[in-house]
């Protein structure tokens, strides 16, 4: 083995540390803001409806880059300001909720309305009927594209780097920063193949999860 | 308008800078034309192929779909355009711009759209089949445009992803709206009055794009649900 | 548990680098010099004469916007610390400051994103290798100088570039909000910027030909020049001013310390001493020893514009 790896290595698994963790704190952050929002999202009521619109329809639409360097750059001039991991959570987050909200919502309409009409017609409150109706059957639905979108912020931690976090790719990028400027070169191709692969074997499970889970509900 | 800690907010400093936010804007819609339409052509194909359970081309495809698909865009770009040129392809950054988009929503479209084929190709497609049609004949006529119905809202959910990960460029520092903004900004150090205005500029284009595939969703829609 | 699983993901790390490596033979040998931390014992806190800021005080650490593309100033070294001339000079503040040369953090900045990260509250203090400039010092409060250097072109061994003139219509590379990058936008309009972030990117892109030359501080060129045989630094040095630290405009409390402590520095002749430590070519030594403050020997800035076409 070559004497650059070694080094090269526990430094990338130092920010592979970091990136699991970020993925963490994230995915549990926009699972359950997404849940509570998407269930806020199937209320009768309009007006909040209209609210919690607004705030997906925000966050969905707005590349997450420009949402972490929003958080990062623009919020301490109005005196809001968090250290680079908090940012970069925060950022996730909020994209990560307003698109599991829409998970969410999918899930609760495309359970079909004559259940929620029938068990009315039964007497269910509409609590009730949301509980041992319409939510057992969605979440069903909404496993898959949860999966999915755990995938995605997996991925997404990587946007860190765009802020300075010293994740995997912030990690690969300043060794091969280091060994390009010492003269050696030609080190892109191994260190971002190893950034692949590990994104890769961390990420092809839950894929293949979701397929399952997919393919089951058929 | 003065904020906390003393930051004079100049919304007439974006006025100034239209023009250069104009030409990032333009290679932003660029990349991202070629990038959608590419995914959008690839995605049919590749899904089709997949569908129709081609030997050996299936196998292929599947690779392609999973390596794009479980390894994040921004180490994809990457890649693309630090790592391959020491193999000896060098591409320019607006190559690797619009090609890592394509390659990276055509992996995603290649999966809505073998999905939307194969649920046609159940119940329809057989009984196409029993009818006397040939496969290919039943798939034309009967499958790619069914299928094609029920993926289009995935299709143009990866479609509108593409636009907004354009932004992703910055890791290479191709000029586009995001890395132009960013470059403004190192010179001139109008921080919130730049992001907020490419903001405004990403959200509302979003939300456009978002009304019209609405628009076409409900034209296209199979009646009666699937 | 914590250890053990870090040593788990080091293993499998190096095995999944050593997979993918399998294209890629040659081993860098890094020509790093020590210096890492070349800093005092922990003690008692410097008098410097001027009280440090209560808001650092209370931090109980000094939070400095570093270079970590910038050898020999700023940069990570192979043990992946950061390390380099300016890196001595933080640990030395920190010193001052706190009597602890590692009562310090360190944030890597680039040329585009330093003054954002000082106006944002996230360091205390720039010390980048940033020129002094008419338009920067409008946004932020420059400290006094501790370097000078000026703008010329890093070209292939072959290449017919020997001056500015020669770039018109060409593409040349530089980095985003870097005083070669505004130099050339100023003065010479008819050249193609391709801008990069980091110094490795616009060194890889030159090796690619993406541009036919990489405008920077001479410094810098040097530095990579004596480490890439297949380069060669060129030019007349452009847009020549003194480096300076950086600290939020109207902040004079900080403005006012950090002067006293490199006064100080200047004083015990620390700059030449550690100079002498990082840049260890005798010859660039010499032509930059007029560049570094010692006893008797003080940089100033200039009073009209650094940029001079």
């Amino acid at each position: 083995m070559p004497a650059w790896v070694s080094p090269v290595a526990s430094y990338l698994a130092g920010g592979l540390r970091t990136t699991a963790l970020l993925a963490v704190v994230s995915i549990v952050a926009s699972v359950v803001v997404g849940i509570l929002l998407g269930t806020l999202l199937t209320l009768p009521s309009r007006a909040v409806r209209a609210v919690v619109r607004v705030y997906v329809e925000i966050w969905r639409g707005l590349p997450i880059i420009i949402i972490l360097f929003f958080i990062f750059f623009v919020l301490p001039i109005i005196g809001i300001r968090v250290d680079t991991f908090v940012a970069a959570a925060v950022g996730l987050s909020l994209w990560g909720s307003a698109n599991m909200a829409e998970v969410v919502r999918g899930a609760v309409q495309s359970v079909p309305r004559g259940q929620a009409e029938a068990a009315s017609a039964l007497g269910f409150s509409w609590p009730s009927r949301m509980i041992h109706v319409i939510l057992p059957q969605a979440a069903r639905r909404a496993l898959p594209p949860l999966i999915g979108l755990v995938v995605n912020l997996t991925q997404q931690t990587s946007l860190a780097a765009v802020i300075g976090l010293l994740d995997i790719l912030e990690a690969s990028q300043r060794s091969i920063e280091r060994l390009t400027l010492a003269g050696g070169g030609g080190h892109a191709v191994p260190i971002l193949t190893a950034v692949l692969l590990v994104f890769f074997i961390i990420c092809l499970p839950l894929t293949l999860l979701s397929r399952w889970f997919e393919r089951r509900l058929q | 308008m003065i904020l906390a800690s003393g930051y004079h907010f100049q919304p007439d400093f974006i006025f100034h800078h239209l023009g250069d936010l104009g030409t990032g804007l333009l290679r932003t819609l660029a990349i991202s034309a070629i990038g959608m339409a590419g995914a959008l052509a690839v995605g049919v194909v590749l899904g089709a192929l997949a569908a129709l359970r081609v030997p050996v081309v299936r196998q292929l495809i599947t690779v392609y779909v999973e390596v794009f698909r479980n390894t994040p865009l921004l180490v994809q770009i990457f890649f693309l355009f630090f790592a391959l040129p020491e193999t000896g392809l060098q591409l320019s950054g607006f190559t690797v711009g619009w090609l890592s988009l394509l390659l990276w929503g055509g992996a995603y479209n290649v999966e809505n759209f073998r999905a939307g084929f194969e649920a046609v190709e159940g119940g329809y497609v057989e009984a196409c089949r029993a009818l006397g049609f040939p496969r290919m004949a039943a798939f034309r006529q009967v499958a790619l445009p069914l299928g094609s119905r029920i993926a289009l809202p995935s299709v143009t959910n990866i479609l509108i992803s593409v636009f907004k990960n354009s932004s992703f460029m910055i890791a290479i520092s191709y000029p586009e709206l995001t890395e132009t903004a960013v470059n403004l900004v190192a010179v001139t150090f109008r921080v919130f009055e730049m992001f907020l205005a490419i903001g405004i500029i990403y959200l509302g284009l979003v939300w456009l794009m978002s009304l019209g595939t609405q628009a076409i969703e409900r034209r296209f829609a199979i009646p009666g649900g699937h | 548990m914590r250890l053990r699983f870090g040593i788990f993901v080091s293993a499998a790390m190096a095995l999944v680098l050593a997979a993918g490596c399998s294209s890629s033979g040659d081993d860098s040998t890094s020509g790093s010099s020590g210096g890492s931390s070349g800093a005092a014992a922990a003690g008692n806190p410097v008098d410097v004469g001027v009280a440090l800021p209560d808001e650092v005080k209370s931090k109980g650490k000094l939070a400095v916007g570093v270079k970590c593309d910038y050898p020999p100033f700023g940069y990570i070294d192979e043990a992946s610390k950061n390390a380099g001339f300016e890196i001595d000079i933080a640990h030395q503040l920190a010193n001052i400051a706190f009597g602890d040369p590692n009562a310090l953090t360190l944030t890597c900045v680039t040329g585009s994103n330093r003054v954002s990260f000082l106006t944002s509250n996230r360091i205390d203090l720039i010390e980048a290798t940033m020129n002094y400039t008419a338009e920067r010092a409008q946004t932020i409060d420059f400290t006094t100088p501790y370097f000078d250097s000026g703008v010329k072109l890093l070209v292939p061994k072959a290449s017919s570039v020997t001056s500015f003139d020669q770039l018109a219509g060409k593409n040349v590379i530089t980095i985003t909000g870097a005083t070669a990058s505004l130099w050339l936008t100023q003065c010479m309009k008819n050249v193609k910027q391709t801008l990069f972030t980091e110094t490795s990117q616009a060194l890889t892109a030159l090796t690619q030909k993406r541009g036919v030359a990489f405008a920077q501080d001479d410094t810098l060129l040097l530095d990579l020049a004596s480490k890439n045989p297949t380069l060669k630094v060129v030019g007349d040095a452009k847009a020549d001013s003194p480096w300076g630290m950086g600290v939020r405009k109207g902040d004079t409390a900080m403005l006012d310390w950090t002067n006293a402590a490199l006064k100080h520095l200047q004083d015990s002749d620390f700059f030449w001493t550690d100079f002498q430590k990082t840049v260890t070519d005798k010859s660039v030594q010499d032509q930059f020893a007029k560049y570094v403050p010692r006893p008797g020997n003080s940089l100033s800035y200039p009073s009209g514009s650094t940029m001079q076409c």
